[in-house]
């Protein structure tokens, strides 16, 4: 999007009277921008200034350089069309002649439409579902029709920029909603949309950025999410804060949501009318008669006092014990025994049912993405306004990403990183920088949103799912995911790491994270992982699996002095010769000299193959489990994306053996899931050209002279 | 093609009906008001007269008296007509008309002050200051009615404020006649009730050459006549300059309405009746098809209300705007009565 229209200094209002002034805004192509304000706040004044109607006090309006004040009237309406709230009459025309009137600009002195004309007046009217009403008289029909039929013909007069003072006015839900999407097809094709709205709630959806704006109190303009943010409009309307509460309340929490993680099941009275009310509130701010209580959710086993209304819902207005500040403590511990109950019993559920469906049922259910939707995508993408292949991967990834999400438009929007943590017992051998207790620890640091990679996540607003696969420290944090196969793997230095059982019942385990998302309608995953001592059996793994010498594969960790890399690099040899893994059975690998995350990351690849959904490669012991996953199922690989290069050498090695390429090189070895966070933002940019950029045809720019370099591109010359 | 246009607009065939019918209403109008009168001559005989044959006093009362009274009469219908389109556009308002807004009582006070102060009474010997007092004052009316309007936009007020006006300007006119010599005022009796009669081939010339050019213009104009359809604020936004079309259709109404009071004295009811009656005939607002209806259907009129004024009691002749006003009015009140606001 490019800085478009510009309002530079500008003063509105009447000759007796300033409404607003000083009034400077940059309006990109194809943005939506909604004006909102209190009545007689000056709205329909700023429309009709800006689009000509109204003399501008000082200021000018610019569009693409050109002062629109210094337009003639039809130049400036061939770049601005209105639809107006003043009612006309007029006599005896069909709605075919009133949006006929709308090619006012381009016709010639007697105003005869020509055959492109008629065109472009009954793609209007279809658009806006009026065609049917083509022959009736305009003064006949309902104030909805009358609308649509005014929308039409500002569509109809094809101008870059449409101004609409209150567009919703008359129309019912339907239509209401219709025209919306309409506005926004517009706006995808590049035009410019500027109106007035009264439905609030319909602003926050379809605007780009909204505008508050108030008599002498100017103009402030930002984005739904910075208007929520910022009660803007709670002020903007000078609204009592319960009727705030109760008006947008649930807007605000649903689209600040995903900046503010936090603990709603905390809070369970689902049925509560102010339900989430508490999310993003600390658990002591008990402030609601009716789900203050962390208790709530434990039903009849809470041991308050409490009744059960008509509807089944408890009450618990009445209870004495969690009420008060002093009983605080209490309640938090019988909280903390409530989540580990549930912690033990799910786990437990995890150890009774065995895996759905065995690995080799999983391995033989995946297959490649549908080639032909790729095919499609990369036809929709050579129509994009810009020479063919100049987005070099971000193309690429476009339209495979298409192809594995099985749609034409691929999405980014619900990204999550899955870090499987499990502790190695190869650490016996002091080949690591760090206690084994880091593990959980920073597990549980990884939950709150303060390790290196959690931080990021959470400032990008991508999800972060902590799964213990093995932690050995017991460590209290109901955030974490208790998939725990044992506490900690076997030293492979003196025998396998775990039995076969165990290495698929990880695998598994993996694959039923991937079912979850999918389930939970993530759209990209990234893996990551934590755990002390995996980069040696990550070395072991990929030494084995790409027959390389286990030195050439061996990195220095999270930082190791000289001594301890030989003494690592010895590990990894005497845990191959003692173990000896069969190369050609991946899951005996992981059995032998891998680890639980290793087994489980591996697990998570190939259910994301399986569900459709893209999956992202971190840095070294992500990349050995993608090679085990490749190995076990070479289908896998077409849902695999790469991230950073990571420091580590085995990552070279595994990525080669991938027959991949880093997209980026930060210098970084942290683990944890850190290069999928940036990958993400890669993959988000994907889905935005298809989405947002414009077509060579919207962009009016004729594009035959790419007709050749599109040839040698088919031929694979270029 | 035609079914599904029974509600909306005519079909090509539907309009060439329409204008067909009004081409030979005119013509038999045109026959009928020169073939009769005092003295009745045959149609057959007329085109005898004007080869050179039949009796002198037959040859002038055709070609002195009654061709130039028939060519007026379809000239100031015609022109009568648009100008009553042309302020029914201007104001969004199908009630505005030259004579209900007043401008024709503005354009006749200018015309008796323009005879009593500068002329003497002598009308016959001064048609352009005629003209041009008829255009100054209804200009002014016009002005007038303008600034009131961006007050009072509802149809009734706008038409009470025309009325008003027009009184004012009739007041003053009598107020003028009364303190005037009767020498002074004959002439002006008669054309202040308005009439065709006594016109000669020097007024149908001047006249001619007003309203054709005026005409001229507003076919010239017709496509953003036709956005103001949609309102001011609309036909700004598609590119109309306003302002100068406002000025424009302002004094083209004037300067046809004026002609028309200059040479017959205001006459009532044609500028609205007769578009209204053609808008519902051919359903359309549209100039193109408008303007040169309005024309025929208001020579029409003329034609035959002056036919009327004529024949009706013989040898007296009825004021033109008697008849119009008895034929019109009618028309209005229907037209206000179908209307749901």
């Amino acid at each position: 999007m490019e800085n478009f229209l510009s309002l530079r200094r500008l003063s509105v209002g009447y000759p007796d009277r300033v409404v607003l002034q000083n009034i400077d805004l940059e309006i990109l192509r194809g943005e939506i921008l909604t004006v909102i304000g209190p009545n007689g706040a000056g709205k329909s004044t700023l429309l009709k200034s800006i689009s000509g109607q109204l003399a501008l006090l000082s200021g000018s309006v610019v569009m693409q350089g050109e002062d629109l004040g210094k337009c003639s009237a039809v130049e400036r309406a061939r770049k601005m069309a209105v639809v107006l709230t003043e009612h006309i009459r007029p006599e005896y025309m069909s709605c075919r002649e009133v949006v006929s009137a709308g090619r006012y600009p381009y016709t010639g002195r007697m105003g005869i439409l020509q055959p492109r004309d008629k065109e472009i007046v009954k793609e209007a009217m279809a658009r806006m579902k009026v065609a049917e009403l083509a022959e009736r008289d305009f003064n006949a029909i309902s104030d909805g029709q009358k609308q649509r039929v005014l929308v039409a013909r500002a569509i109809a007069q094809d101008t870059p920029v449409l101004i609409l003072d209150e567009p919703t006015s008359y129309l019912d839900l339907r239509y209401r909603t219709e025209l919306m999407e309409t506005l926004k097809e517009l706006a995808q094709e590049g035009r410019t949309v500027l109106m007035s709205l009264h439905e609030i709630d319909l602003a926050l959806e379809v605007s780009d950025r909204i505008m508050c704006v108030q008599e002498g109190q100017g103009v402030w303009c930002g984005s739904p999410k910075e208007v929520l943010d910022k009660d803007r409009i709670r002020d903007l309307f000078g609204m009592p804060e319960e009727m705030y509460e109760k008006l947008f309340g649930e807007t605000k929490r649903r689209v600040l949501g995903s900046d503010a993680p936090c603990d709603h099941t905390f809070f369970a009275n689902r049925s509560c009318k102010y339900y989430p009310c508490h999310k993003g509130a600390d658990p002591e701010n008990f402030n609601c008669l009716f789900c203050y209580c962390p208790l709530y959710a434990m039903g009849p086993d809470c041991g308050g006092n409490f009744r059960m209304t008509k509807n089944g819902v408890k009450n618990c207005t009445g209870c004495l014990v969690p009420h008060r500040r002093e009983n605080y403590e209490m309640i938090m511990e019988k909280l903390r025994a409530r989540n580990r109950a549930a912690s033990e019993t799910a786990a437990a559920a995890a150890d009774i049912q065995p895996a759905a469906s065995s690995l080799q049922q999983v391995i033989t259910e995946i297959q490649s993405p549908s080639g032909e939707l790729q095919e499609l995508v990369r036809g929709d993408l050579s129509k994009l306004a810009m020479p063919p292949g100049s987005l070099g991967k971000i193309e690429t990834t476009a339209a495979r990403m298409a192809a594995i999400q099985k749609r034409r438009r691929p999405r980014a929007a619900k990204r999550r990183i899955i870090v499987l943590c499990a502790d190695n017992g190869v650490v016996e051998e002091s080949i690591s920088s760090a206690p084994r207790e880091v593990t959980a620890r920073q597990a549980v640091n990884m939950t709150k949103g303060l390790t290196g990679m959690s931080s990021i996540a959470a400032q990008r607003g991508d999800e972060v799912q902590v799964v213990d696969m093995g932690i050995a420290t017991p460590y209290e944090c109901a955030q974490i995911l208790n998939r725990r196969i044992r506490r900690g793997t076997d030293n492979i230095v003196k025998g396998p790491a775990m039995t076969m059982e165990e290495a698929e019942k990880a695998v598994m385990t993996g694959v039923s994270l991937a079912g979850q998302a999918s389930k939970e309608h993530v759209d990209i995953v990234g893996v990551g992982e934590m755990g002390i001592g995996n980069t040696t059996t990550s070395a072991a793994v990929i030494s084995v699996l790409t027959g390389a010498e286990p030195a050439k594969v061996t990195g220095f960790g999270g930082g190791i002095t000289q001594q301890a890399y030989l003494r690592k690099v010895q590990c990894v040899q005497r845990a191959i010769e003692i173990n000896r893994p069969d190369a050609a059975d991946p899951l005996d690998v992981l059995a032998k000299v891998g680890g639980f995350d290793l087994a489980a990351m591996c697990g998570v690849f190939l259910g994301c193959a399986k569900y459709g959904i893209p999956a992202v490669i971190d840095g070294v012991i992500s990349a050995a489990a993608a090679l085990c996953a490749v190995k076990m199922c070479p289908a896998c690989r077409d849902y695999l994306f790469p991230s950073h290069l990571s420091v580590e050498p085995g990552y070279t090695a595994a990525l080669k053996a991938l027959g991949m390429e880093p997209w980026f090189k930060l210098d970084m070895r942290l683990g944890e899931g850190i290069g999928c966070t940036i990958s993400f933002a890669v993959m988000e940019a994907a889905c935005a050209i298809l989405e947002r950029m414009a077509t060579f045809e919207k962009a009016g720019i004729d594009d035959g002279y790419l007709e050749e370099i599109r040839e040698l591109e088919k031929k694979g010359l270029k | 093609m035609t079914k599904d246009r029974t509600e909306g607009q005519l079909h090509r065939g539907g309009y060439a009906a329409v204008f067909a019918a009004l081409a030979a209403a005119v013509v038999v109008g045109a026959l009928l008001c020169t073939a009769l009168g005092s003295v009745s001559i045959a149609p057959g005989k007329i085109v005898e007269i004007l080869l050179g044959g039949g009796s002198e006093a037959e040859r002038n009362i055709l070609t002195q008296i009654r061709l130039p009274r028939m060519c007026m009469t379809v000239l100031l219908g015609g022109a009568l007509a648009v100008s009553g389109y042309l302020l029914q556009t201007f104001f969004g308002n199908p009630i505005a008309g030259p004579y209900v807004l007043g401008i024709s009582s503005g354009a006749k006070l200018a015309v008796c002050a323009a005879l009593l102060f500068v002329a003497g009474g002598e009308r016959q010997s001064s048609g352009l200051l005629m003209i041009l007092a008829a255009f100054g004052g209804a200009l002014v009316t016009t002005g007038a009615i303008v600034l009131l309007s961006h007050r009072v936009r509802h149809m009734a007020s706008l038409l009470a404020a025309g009325i008003m006006v027009g009184y004012i300007c009739n007041a003053v006119t009598d107020f003028l006649v009364t303190f005037a010599e009767d020498a002074q005022i004959v002439n002006l009796r008669g054309w202040s009730q308005g009439t065709f009669s006594g016109m000669d081939w020097g007024d149908v010339a001047a006249a001619a050459v007003i309203v054709t050019a005026a005409m001229v213009l507003t076919v010239l104009c017709s496509k953003p006549i036709g956005a103001f359809e949609l309102g001011e604020a609309y036909a700004a936004s598609m590119g109309v300059d306003v302002k100068r079309y406002r000025v424009i259709l302002i004094l083209l109404s004037s300067l046809l309405s004026a002609c028309v009071t200059a040479f017959a004295g205001p006459v009532s009811f044609v500028g609205i009746a007769v578009p209204f009656l053609m808008r519902k005939l051919l359903r359309s607002s549209r100039p193109p098809v408008m303007v040169p209806a309005c024309f025929l259907a208001g020579a029409v009129f003329c034609l035959y209300s002056d036919l009327i004024a004529r024949m009706a009691f013989a040898p007296t002749e009825l004021g033109i705007s008697t008849v119009t006003s008895l034929l019109g009015a009618p028309v209005v009140i229907y037209m206000l009565a179908v209307r749901k606001r």
